[in-house]
């Protein structure tokens, strides 16, 4: 059938491991001549949308897509030149994202800022300032089963009379400098002409589609890591030097703390999940509690209270200065303070005080690695 | 790392880089191993070790040492503004940053009255001034003090601790603790005759009392009195970070926010119920116990001030727990769960069964009036640590609680601290 559209799973193959969603890419999609199924669903604007409200565009482009997703995220700017570019023409372009905190643990969040709930939708649109409708359908995902959703970014592309006769991808190539066929954009100017659209389906590349009811879905354990073995070991000039230097391949998360020290206890959880989140690509984290050596049960008993699976150390002595000038003379007294080691122990981020998530994350995934397979992915999130 | 998106993309994405990722290029910091103190006051972005490539760069660089006293003019807790002219006369002028809130603070409290108390008559002002705006600093960072940081509570540590030395508010603008990098409490500066800075850093080299070998205040003092340069000028105030009004007060309202999106729930408590609450065998924590009834206007009045107590221990995750005990027949649950959900009350909140009201005071071994409110706080071993009917001083209470709590690893004489602070309100009392 002319609908068939193949997804092609490499990329989320990578991204995804033994997650649930790889494999039934085979299956069929909307087919062309389709109705628009129709769908009310809340947008990251905090209004509700529905397939109704844009009836009087002469054409609208439906595209399904999500936060956490590489591809989805190289595509953003994409999606909204396609929307500044036709809004005045009568064309609608409207994003939904199928997938929703349920869907996506946090192992598939290693390339993400914020997960795929309607809060980080919202923050992702304002972040990147996308002003196209987009839309949540990650409650009961009904929208990306009308549409028969195979894989994100996948694009539907309606008639007048709202007719199906565009699916498949933007474009060619997930690498912007690279494209040759922007195959979205030659099916809305076809329809806009009043012309047949010449390529009609596309295959689709990018993230498989996460279905809720598929087994062995990411659960919210993952997040407890479970398994992990809390360890704690003093830490004295000379090893604190060396972690300063970092000399370790990866990226290094330090963050020195103590016992007493409100924030640091109130950051302590969420730096812990940012470890979880990133360590599958090659980042550290670890915790140095600036507490002398005789508070080690104290330090212990958080460590453990947090399932802490980073690398922990305590001061080794009650003499902090001395222990914090080993480190770094130029580090500040007071804690909390994180920062964030490149490999050749430049400082690529620092925060004192309580630490900002989202400037971290984002500097974490700024300074990761770059990913063959989604060139462009770290200059992605060294700007905005 | 190659920026392979779109043309107008590219660009955003290398001047952007430039900015992000730009690379501090003062020349390296080459200080000798055998150097004492730390380079404080370095330029923006000096590296510390001699490093290459890009450092640790200081938000608020330290006053150097040399550098000029800088002028300010600041409420002080007698509702005077104070400025450095009115101490000219003083030989040598000490500038503490210090707090209400901090821990490290509070631990260095005594240290300070003590300096304060020995070199008063030989010449030596003391000021401290404090660097936060209240507005900044969370519930949950407040698990070590009876109260925050503001003018107002300002006035009532120094009048309930008899602090002698002029306490200054900064917490207004913060201008002069950004200037002279104030970026923790404790944080001390001495400024000689000419108002020279001498020496800044820490009071001396041990948290803990006991175990203190070098007091670097009181040595640089000597020293400048005695017309001697001061032998070790720089070292490193352990402390907690200064809450800065441009960046502190989005983590408030967030601790707000997650308070007011809790569920506020009410269940019936029985006789039986009561006596484990009384008990307190197995919590290992300090309960505090709240009977309230919802028509008494002293109930409600005192509500908040339990709340945020609850909120500064609990949200800390000090040892501690509260109950509170509506003492509302049972016709009155709506109006009672009302309004608890008017106070986000996400204590545990419970509702005496109507036959068990009369049993109260049987369980607790104490008689008092269910119109009004009755407060106890209950130790881990089950002690009764504080009871009273009708009003009550919020600040006693929190004390008596921190009283309760065992030492802080981290800073050893808090506990001491505040057994010392539960027996001055029972002097003061008589």
């Amino acid at each position: 059938m002319n609908g068939r559209v193949v997804a092609l799973l490499l990329m989320t193959l990578v991204i995804y491991g033994s997650a649930a969603g790889c494999g039934k890419a085979a299956s069929a999609t909307l087919a062309l001549g389709a109705m628009a199924p129709s769908f009310a669903l809340a947008g990251a604007d905090g209004k509700t949308h529905s397939l109704t409200d844009y009836s009087s565009s002469s054409v609208l482009v439906v595209v399904f897509t999500c936060n956490h997703c590489p591809a989805a995220q190289l595509y953003e700017q994409r999606i909204q030149r396609l929307h500044a570019d036709y809004r005045t023409r009568g064309v609608a372009v409207v994003a939904i994202n199928p997938d929703s905190v349920k869907t996506v643990g946090l192992r598939e969040l290693a390339y993400s800022d914020v997960p795929d709930s309607l809060e980080g939708m919202a923050t992702r649109a304002a972040y990147r300032h996308l002003d196209y409708p987009y839309l949540y359908d990650g409650n009961a995902q009904a929208a990306a089963a009308a549409f028969k959703v195979i894989a994100l970014p996948q694009v539907f592309v309606f008639d007048a009379q709202r007719t199906l006769r565009y699916v498949g991808r933007i474009d060619d190539n997930v690498d912007a400098a690279r494209v040759k066929s922007n195959d979205a954009r030659a099916a809305v100017d076809a329809l806009l002409a009043q012309q047949p659209v010449k390529v009609a389906t596309t295959p689709v590349e990018g993230c498989a589609m996460n279905w809720l009811h598929a087994a062995n879905k990411p659960s919210a354990e993952e997040a407890e890591d479970p398994g992990a073995n809390v360890q704690l070991e003093l830490i004295g000039p000379a090893q604190l030097e060396s972690l300063r230097s970092n000399g370790t391949p990866r990226l290094m998360m330090v963050n020195f703390w103590a016992t007493w020290c409100a924030p640091c206890i109130v950051e302590f959880p969420e730096l812990q999940k940012i470890y979880r989140t990133y360590r599958s690509r090659g980042f550290e984290f670890v915790t140095v509690s600036v507490d002398s050596p005789d508070a080690r049960p104290g330090v212990m008993k958080l460590l453990q209270e947090q399932r802490a699976s980073s690398r922990n150390h305590l001061f080794d002595s009650d003499d902090s200065a001395r222990l914090q000038d080993a480190f770094d003379r130029a580090m500040p007294a007071a804690v909390p303070f994180t920062l964030l080691l490149a490999p050749n122990g430049d400082v690529v981020h620092q925060q004192l005080g309580e630490a900002e998530f989202l400037p971290l994350r984002r500097a974490i995934l700024a300074n990761l690695p770059d990913d063959p397979k989604y060139p462009g992915l770290q200059a992605y999130w060294a700007t905005n | 790392m190659i920026a392979l998106v779109s043309a107008k993309s590219r660009t955003m994405a290398l001047s952007t880089v430039v900015v992000t990722l730009s690379v501090v290029t003062a020349t390296a910091a080459t200080q000798s191993p055998s150097t004492a103190s730390p380079p404080s006051g370095s330029p923006q972005g000096e590296r510390g070790q001699g490093r290459g490539g890009r450092g640790i760069v200081a938000q608020y660089p330290v006053l150097p040492i040399g550098s000029a006293l800088p002028d300010f003019s600041l409420l002080g807790i007698d509702g005077k503004r104070h400025s450095p002219k009115e101490y000219a006369s003083a030989k040598v002028l000490a500038v503490m940053f210090e707090s209400n809130h901090c821990p490290a603070s509070i631990a260095y409290e005594k240290r300070v009255h003590e300096l304060y108390d020995a070199y008063r008559a030989r010449g030596v002002q003391v000021i401290a001034i404090n660097p936060n705006n209240p507005k900044a600093v969370r519930l949950n960072e407040l698990g070590y003090t009876d109260m925050s940081d503001s003018y107002e509570e300002m006035k009532l540590r120094a009048e309930f601790m008899d602090l002698p030395w002029p306490y200054l508010y900064d917490g207004e603008t913060q201008a002069l603790s950004m200037k002279m990098g104030a970026v923790a409490t404790p944080h001390i500066f001495i400024f000689d005759q000419d108002r020279k800075l001498r020496y800044q850093g820490a009071i001396d080299d041990s948290r803990a009392v006991a175990q203190v070998k070098e007091r670097y205040a009181a040595d640089a003092i000597d020293a400048l009195l005695a017309g001697r340069p001061v032998s070790i000028a720089e070292t490193r105030a352990l402390g907690c970070s200064t809450k800065w009004v441009s960046t502190s007060v989005g983590g408030v309202e967030e601790e707000m926010k997650t308070i007011q999106s809790t569920p506020v729930t009410i269940s019936p408590i029985d006789q039986a119920g009561l006596r484990t609450l009384r008990e307190n065998a197995t919590s290992q924590k300090t309960v505090l116990v709240s009977f309230w009834q919802s028509d008494s206007r002293l109930s409600r009045d005192q509500f908040p001030d339990l709340q945020t107590t609850y909120r500064m221990y609990a949200g800390s995750r000090r040892p501690m727990d509260m109950v509170t005990i509506s003492t509302d027949p049972p016709a009155k649950t709506a109006a009672v769960l009302d309004f608890l959900e008017t106070q986000y009350a996400t204590t545990r909140n419970v509702q005496v069964s109507s036959g068990d009201v009369a049993a109260m005071p049987k369980v607790f071994g104490v008689k008092w009036n269910p119109a009004q409110p009755f407060t106890m706080v209950i130790g881990p071993d089950g002690k009764v640590l504080y009871q009273r009917e009708g009003r009550i001083d919020i600040y006693e209470v929190r004390r008596v609680i921190l009283a309760s709590f065992p030492d802080a690893p981290g800073w050893p004489g808090i506990h001491e601290y505040y057994q010392a602070a539960v027996a001055r309100t029972a002097a003061k009392r008589r």
